[in-house]
């Protein structure tokens, strides 16, 4: 799952450079949409960037929250770039969320108060 | 699953610690029961996992959010994907060898699992209630910039920069007491001393039963006080009762500040007020619950619902909190969709006046 999730934010990376003109940029860079090793594409990412770019060992989201930045401020059409204001739509899908997380919690103290827990293993 | 699947996992589960010492009388329908609560609960989590991840990674990609919510999201998916791996982590301290031990305690999860799972789900729980909220209450803030920019400055006050720190405090006071509860829950710690406020001969059991040698694990019984904290049935229930009534108290105390400080007073306004007074409601019902779960010696139900009422007392505290709170960013929105608004406002007519508000929303968008 925490893998899928970091797959997940390499993902977002690569898609303003799709959507984005490729004449406009000065980075040849080829995405790798469903790449499974997000080391190698990070690595890749890396090499891409222009002069001073920070080096493997700084942080991932240091130079994730940078790129971020400049996918803000060159110019890009409006589609790839990100809202000021998040939708509506999120925050009720986040509360709706929250209100299953609520659900399993209530389930989950039962579960453990029926003893159900050690079911289920090998 | 067909008789076959039934009668292999009820086989896995009689080699079990827990059923061998516990459940050495239980029928395959009450085995059925159990699996099916165990299963479901496993299945909701998937379920929640799915409808988290999928809808972040569209969320994202279509550009629906700000790029601080992109990152927030993303880490309430970590979260989330971090209780599976606690839970899992969970189970599997149920069945350890040495559980077999004759001397050592019925087989039990671990009670520091049990803590970490409910203090992950409480955390992811509280990130999804806040991020949400945020959203809701930036785009209330922004449809009225004028009144937006005059809450902002009244919340802005000294006086109430005290009371959002002391909500503060208290909502820090509520997850606390909660853990402590998720330990009693995870030591079985309800089913002793079933009386309120009294715990046996004295308002606590006597000093040699709370730091009992018999939890210390080391020859010089340096780690007593921390292994009797955590693991002696008897000290922590009385700990989660003395982080109750401190945690009920300051809530109360918060209820009542605005009510009797006259410079407070003069400036809450009611939306705030009301938020504080869920809080002090919620925490009532909330003692008078755990009250009762501990006297009737935790039948399922009333444990249940207490367990409901943390969770339930823990977001109005939350919700609280939030309404005290207005991020720079928002503020900054703010105050450019307010100049905007006036720029159009000086340089229309009063019939072009409709297509102002028109386009204030558009950039709101």
């Amino acid at each position: 799952m925490a893998a899928f999730c970091r797959s997940a934010l390499v993902l977002r990376h690569f898609l303003p450079r799709i959507t984005a003109d490729a004449a406009k940029s000065t980075r040849a860079f080829t995405p790798k949409l469903f790449s499974t090793s997000t080391k190698a594409a990070f690595s890749q990412f890396a090499r891409t960037r222009s002069a001073g770019a920070p080096s493997i060992t700084t942080s991932v989201f240091e130079r994730a929250e940078s790129t971020a930045e400049d996918v803000k401020s060159s110019a890009k059409p409006k589609s790839s770039s990100f809202p000021k204001t998040s939708h509506k739509s999120v925050a009720y899908w986040l509360l709706g969320s929250a209100a299953s997380v609520y659900g399993i919690v209530i389930f989950g103290g039962l579960t453990r108060l029926t003893e159900s827990g050690y079911v289920g293993q090998h | 699953m067909n008789q076959a699947d039934w009668d292999s996992e009820f086989a896995k589960y009689r080699a079990s610690p827990e059923f061998v010492r516990l459940n050495s009388r239980m029928s395959l329908d009450e085995f059925k029961k159990i699996y099916w609560m165990e299963w479901t609960h496993r299945l909701w989590g998937r379920v929640i996992g799915v409808t988290f991840l999928v809808p972040t990674i569209y969320f994202i990609a279509k550009r629906r959010v700000a790029s601080h919510m992109a990152w927030k999201i993303s880490g309430i998916c970590g979260l989330i994907g971090f209780q599976g791996m606690i839970g899992w982590w969970m189970v599997k301290s149920g069945l350890k060898d040495d559980l077999f031990d004759p001397r050592s305690n019925p087989p039990r999860v671990s009670q520091y699992r049990l803590a970490a799972h409910l203090g992950i789900a409480f955390l992811a729980y509280s990130a999804m209630i806040v991020t949400g909220l945020s959203i809701l209450r930036e785009h209330a803030l922004l449809k009225d910039p004028k009144a937006a920019l005059s809450l902002i400055e009244k919340i802005s006050l000294p006086h109430m920069r005290r009371f959002r720190l002391a909500a503060t405090i208290v909502t820090g006071l509520i997850f606390t007491t909660a853990m402590s509860g998720a330990l009693v829950a995870g030591l079985d710690a309800g089913m002793i001393y079933n009386e309120f406020p009294w715990m046996g001969l004295g308002l606590t059991p006597p000093k040699a039963e709370l730091w009992n040698a018999h939890y210390s694990q080391k020859q010089d019984q340096s780690d007593l006080w921390w292994r009797n904290m955590l693991e002696n049935p008897s000290l922590v229930q009385l700990d989660h009762r003395m982080l109750a009534m401190t945690t009920f108290t300051s809530i109360v105390a918060l209820a009542l500040w605005p009510r009797f400080s006259g410079p407070l007073k003069a400036i809450m306004p009611r939306k705030q007020m009301k938020s504080v007074n869920a809080v002090v409601h919620m925490a009532t019902l909330q003692v008078v619950l755990g009250i009762s779960t501990l006297i009737y010696m935790v039948p399922t139900w009333l444990g249940a619902a207490h367990q409901a009422g943390a969770l339930a007392l823990l977001t109005t505290a939350v919700v609280l909190g939030s309404r005290f709170r207005v991020p720079p960013r928002t503020v900054q929105l703010i105050q450019s969709a307010l100049k905007r608004q006036q720029q159009r406002v000086s340089s229309v007519t009063p019939a072009s006046l409709k297509h102002s508000t028109g386009s204030v929303q558009q950039v709101v968008r």
